[in-house]
């Protein structure tokens, strides 16, 4: 019985070619978008999972309160605090710190000199609690005491070849100081799926004997509840339930933390909170984080757009094959009188649906893997090796089994309940019950469509508007030079005047200047300040960017009060700048007012000589923060050298020799303000890309519906457009009669997907601290669009019914 | 084998009854031929229909093999009919996707049969119908006389003790024609039940007895 369904599904197959081409494209182009955002998906879900006992593992965050306003979101907290968890309370098993060390390294036999950013200060503890496998060394000791530093394996290979590390010695910058470390550990090469990448680890105490080394006795990295520089993870004993956990940390930092003095008298409150080790990478967005995370939103949206889009195919293979029921309802009629029950009817339909989908699923596979390294270079993640998880093949076939079962099964029930006598007398129509479910799903599809297209539209406008918005500061023709970290105070301020004054003899450069930060990153560098004043204001926090004499000039900064620094001011080295932002949340009436007026940090009183207009200094994602401008000339985070366009590559030339001229030490490293500014765009415009291919992808299959719905429907109505030919009709009047329905149908889409996609990016563009609003005409480009498409494609098929001499038509009957 | 007693069918069409039959009473005996005749819209198929249980009357009792059908479940008649019936049509009524093999093997498969059995009986068939060269052509590849053939094959794989044939030659030729009146005289000697619709006296004279409906009734 069962070969006998599997013979007349796959004949029917074939003999409808057409319909079953459309169905089967459809369906494998849906599915191929289903497993490449599965795949992706479960790529960003993978992240952290490789750590066994992840599920124990938790991260502590801290948000800091600043006159009960929240004011600080940080995914780095005290060094005490870890200690302090542990010893309180007994759920905490164990815990690790990590503090970022960026630095050079020297192999201190050859030394070969290697700039090596991604590392840390990290507890023992820290390697069985991160995960980390070590090929060489004890596992047990490999960070216990100062100086010593573990690698990864092809850190290894870099700095020492193909011998054994364990044992060598580097030496290397950490805190301005050269520190000579002992390799005791290799560690396998940190998985790319995770939020940390961890090239290195540097011995936790290293960190506090170069502080005491520098006369600092506070024994900081043990005891500090002020100093958020440190990633803390905590390992629950296992049964702990974190939210009960997390619940009891409010008391914690109430006994620890708010009580101190200091945060009482600046109203200034700590809370604590906990994310598991695994929702780092899709939900942790916090200042600080070790790296940029991956959105928890846009891969929840992509995921929904998978289903609908293998939803919209399916809907086709519901509407193509109950339209054509009544091809089929012979047959339903003959099998009856012959002894068909209605269940076997049934099998039978699904057997073909089965089939069809069945088809579609192999193509897609081969489809899936023929893509899948283009659309990982596409995404820009190396994840082809990760493939799909287990969790996601499950959760394909069920969405497959279910999908195909669902839309199979009412095509089968309808198909199979057709009285054979009607049938066989041929007094047969189409329900109008089914009409309107037909109807109803293409809606759906086509307000799908329309929400992806309109959506595309307005990603690509909030994307435009961030690029092309005034910063409020210069950017062409910029490029930055990474300073030289590693040397010493005394040693290099003597060369970094020289250095400037070398290169700007140069005719195209045309200014130089040092900073602490540069535009496009996160400022880290933040205190509390309060406004000296009668009226005794709270400290907020500010942002500071330490700046020399020719920053606000060479960036074109608008001052809009007072005077920039100047070497014509012997004070300078206490005055600062702020930005319209801190002026007004440090209380100063004005941008006049401020001029003159005083600001405090502990015992630290500055004085206000200018206000700068507030510019972006990071994309416009982000709000403008309180920025406040220190002369300090001893910065070397950054050189921001301005160049003219004209023989630039001469002009890189001379700037390299320049800098192995004064920092032999160091390898230079530079690049573009422009493209590095640009770089935070990059997410949202891959997102907006990923978008678009999707949105075109779903009218695309909708239309493959629409395509077999009016190609029916002309079938159906020969022999009435050979009459109505004969008696005069024209052409287009003949097309309006065919496409009349359809539009209609599109028309209800698009008023239904304006609210839906507008409540959609209206909670989307909340993400952005600036933002276009969104506009009606977006709304009717997508619409319009829809539109066109649905238009062409029943206008392609309804030619030829219109085009034929109607005498052929009605001969037939 | 079959007595129909007061059958009537009606539509309502505008509120009002519109008969099709009214107070038919019929006995049909095991190996009877009987033409059913008569003009266009006098209820011959409908007569034919339910008498093969395809569709209800509206009055009336049917009993069938001693069983009384007008009490049936839906499920039990199509058991009983599946069992003893076998139905011609004028439009041969073939599917188009499945050979002429499958075509005729597809009511064993609706009983349950086992496919080594299924295998002999079509392969009995098809030699007794001398069709073998064609079990594996298409409907679609056969002519009007060939089509109806298999659709009589079909009907009789079951051993069905009763053959309703709704005009079946009404698509053929005459010669056609002849050759499948012949083919049912034959059947009807060895023992099958005919009931056949028609318009052709020359048809009805194959059979032994005749039933002329005008307007829904028996013409006496």
């Amino acid at each position: 019985m069962f070969k006998n369904y599997w013979k007349t599904a796959f004949r029917n197959i074939i003999k409808r070619k057409g319909y079953s081409l459309l169905n089967i494209a459809g369906l494998t182009i849906g599915m191929t978008c289903c497993l490449l955002i599965f795949h992706y998906v479960a790529y960003e879900k993978s992240y952290d999972r490789f750590n066994k006992q992840a599920g124990n593992i938790v991260r502590l965050r801290l948000d800091t309160y600043q006159n009960g306003v929240l004011a600080w979101k940080s995914a780095t907290i005290y060094p005490a605090i870890g200690p302090a968890l542990k010893k309180d309370y007994p759920e905490v098993q164990n815990f690790c710190r990590l503090m970022d060390a960026e630095g050079l390294f020297i192999n201190e036999a050859t030394n070969a000199k290697f700039n090596e950013t991604k590392g840390y200060f990290a507890d023992q503890s820290s390697i069985g609690i991160l995960g980390i496998e070590l090929l060489e060394g004890t596992a047990g000791e490999a960070l216990t005491g100062p100086n010593k530093i573990v690698i990864s394996e092809t850190l290894a290979k870099k700095f020492f070849g193909s011998g054994k590390a364990v044992g060598k010695r580097v030496s290397g910058n950490a805190v301005s100081r050269l520190v000579s470390y002992e390799v005791t550990g290799v560690m396998k090469d940190y998985p790319v799926n995770s939020h940390l990448d961890i090239r290195y680890l540097l011995s936790y105490p290293t960190l506090g004997s170069i502080l005491r080394l520098g006369g600092d006795s506070s024994n900081a990295t043990e005891t500090s509840f002020g100093w958020y520089d440190f990633y803390t993870y905590l390992q629950l004993r296992p049964g702990t339930d974190p939210d009960q956990f997390e619940k009891k940390l409010p008391d914690f930092c109430n006994r620890y933390i708010n009580n101190n003095q200091w945060n009482k008298t600046n109203n200034r409150k700590a809370a604590l909170h906990i994310i598991p080790l695994t929702d780092i990478h899709l939900h942790s967005n916090y200042n600080q984080e070790a790296e940029v995370n991956g959105n928890g939103q846009a891969v929840g949206f992509l995921f929904l757009v998978a289903i609908f889009i293998i939803g919209i195919a399916w809907i086709n293979y519901i509407n193509l094959s109950t339209a054509r029921s009544v091809e089929r309802a012979r047959e339903v009629g003959v099998r009856k009188v012959l002894g068909a029950a209605r269940s076997s009817l049934v099998y039978q339909f699904l057997a073909e649906s089965f089939l069809l989908n069945l088809f579609s699923f192999l193509l897609s596979l081969l489809l899936f893997y023929l893509l899948l390294p283009s659309f990982d270079h596409f995404v820009g993640k190396d994840a082809t090796g990760i493939g799909l998880t287990s969790r996601y093949w499950q959760l394909f076939m069920a969405v497959f089994i279910g999908g195909t079962l669902l839309s199979g099964i009412y095509p089968a029930f309808v198909l199979s309940g057709f009285q054979p006598i009607k049938v066989l007398k041929g007094i047969f129509k189409n329900s109008s019950g089914g009409l309107v479910l037909r109807k109803g799903l293409i809606v759906v599809q086509f307000m799908t469509s329309v929400v992806l297209i309109a959506g595309t539209i307005i990603v690509y406008q909030q994307v435009t508007f961030m690029r092309q918005q005034q910063l409020g500061f210069n950017i062409d023709q910029t490029l930055i030079v990474e300073g030289a970290g590693s040397i010493p105070d005394s040693l290099y301020n003597p060369a970094a005047e020289p250095f400037k004054t070398e290169l700007l003899r140069q005719s195209n450069i045309k200014s130089v200047t040092a900073s602490s930060s540069i535009m496009g990153d996160e400022i880290l560098w933040t205190n509390s300040f309060k406004r000296i004043g009668p009226d005794n204001p709270s400290a907020i926090t500010l942002y500071i960017l330490g700046v020399d004499y020719d920053f606000i000039s060479a960036y074109g900064l608008h001052l809009l009060a007072g005077r920039s620094f100047s070497k014509d001011y012997g004070t300078d080295a206490r005055s600062v700048l702020l930005n319209e932002e801190a002026v007004r949340q440090l209380g100063f009436g004005s941008t006049s007012q401020a001029i003159g007026g005083k600001v405090k940090r502990n015992r630290d009183t500055l004085t206000v000589c200018g206000v700068v207009a507030n510019y972006h200094h990071q994309g416009l994602q982000k709000a403008i923060e309180p920025m406040l401008i220190l002369l300090t000339n001893e910065q070397r985070t950054y050189y921001s050298v301005k160049v003219s366009t004209d023989r630039l590559p001469a002009t890189i030339a001379h700037i390299s020799s320049t800098w192995n001229k004064y920092f032999p030490a160091h390898p230079i490293s530079y690049s573009f303000l422009d493209e590095k500014f640009d770089q935070q765009y990059k997410a949202d415009e891959l997102f907006g890309k990923v978008f678009s291919i999707f949105a075109f992808l779903a009218i695309l299959i909708a239309s493959f519906g629409l395509l077999g719905l009016s190609a029916y429907n002309v079938l159906q109505r020969t022999k009435e457009i050979g009459v109505r030919k004969v008696l005069g009709a024209n052409s287009q009047q003949i097309l309006l009669l065919l496409s009349k329905d359809f539009l209609k149908l599109i028309l209800v889409a698009l008023l239904l997907a304006i609210p839906v996609c507008w409540y959609i990016m209206y909670h989307w563009l909340q993400d952005f601290a600036f933002r276009i609003h969104i506009a009606w005409w977006v709304f009717a480009i997508a619409g319009c669009l829809a539109l066109l498409i649905a238009l062409a494609t029943i206008v392609l098929q309804s030619m030829r019914a219109v085009l034929e001499n109607p005498v052929r038509s009605l001969r037939t009957e | 084998m079959l007595e129909l007693k007061h059958i009537s069918k009606w539509y309502n069409v505008g509120g009002k009854p519109t008969f099709i039959l009214k107070d038919i009473n019929l006995k049909i005996n095991d190996g009877e031929f009987v033409s059913i005749m008569g003009p266009s819209g006098s209820g011959k198929s409908t007569l034919l229909h339910i008498i093969g249980m395809l569709d209800d009357a509206s009055e009336g009792e049917y009993n069938f093999m001693d069983q009384a059908v007008h009490t049936l479940r839906e499920k039990q008649r199509s058991q009983l009919y599946k069992q003893h019936i076998g139905f011609v049509f004028q439009a041969y009524h073939l599917i188009d996707e499945l050979t002429v093999y499958e075509n005729i093997e597809t009511p064993l498969i609706y009983q349950n049969i086992k496919s080594s059995e299924r295998k002999a009986m079509v392969a009995d068939i098809l030699d007794r119908f001398q069709i073998v060269g064609k079990k594996d052509l298409f409907p679609t590849q056969l002519s009007g006389g060939q089509q109806q053939l298999v659709g009589i094959a079909r009907a009789l794989i079951a051993k069905p003790r009763l053959l309703l044939a709704d005009e079946p030659t009404g698509n053929l030729n005459s010669r056609q024609g002849e050759e499948i009146m012949d083919l049912f005289k034959q059947l009807n000697k060895d023992g099958v039940t005919i009931i056949q619709v028609t318009h052709s006296e020359k048809n009805a004279g194959y059979g032994s007895h005749i039933i002329n409906l005008l307007d829904g009734r028996v013409e006496q």
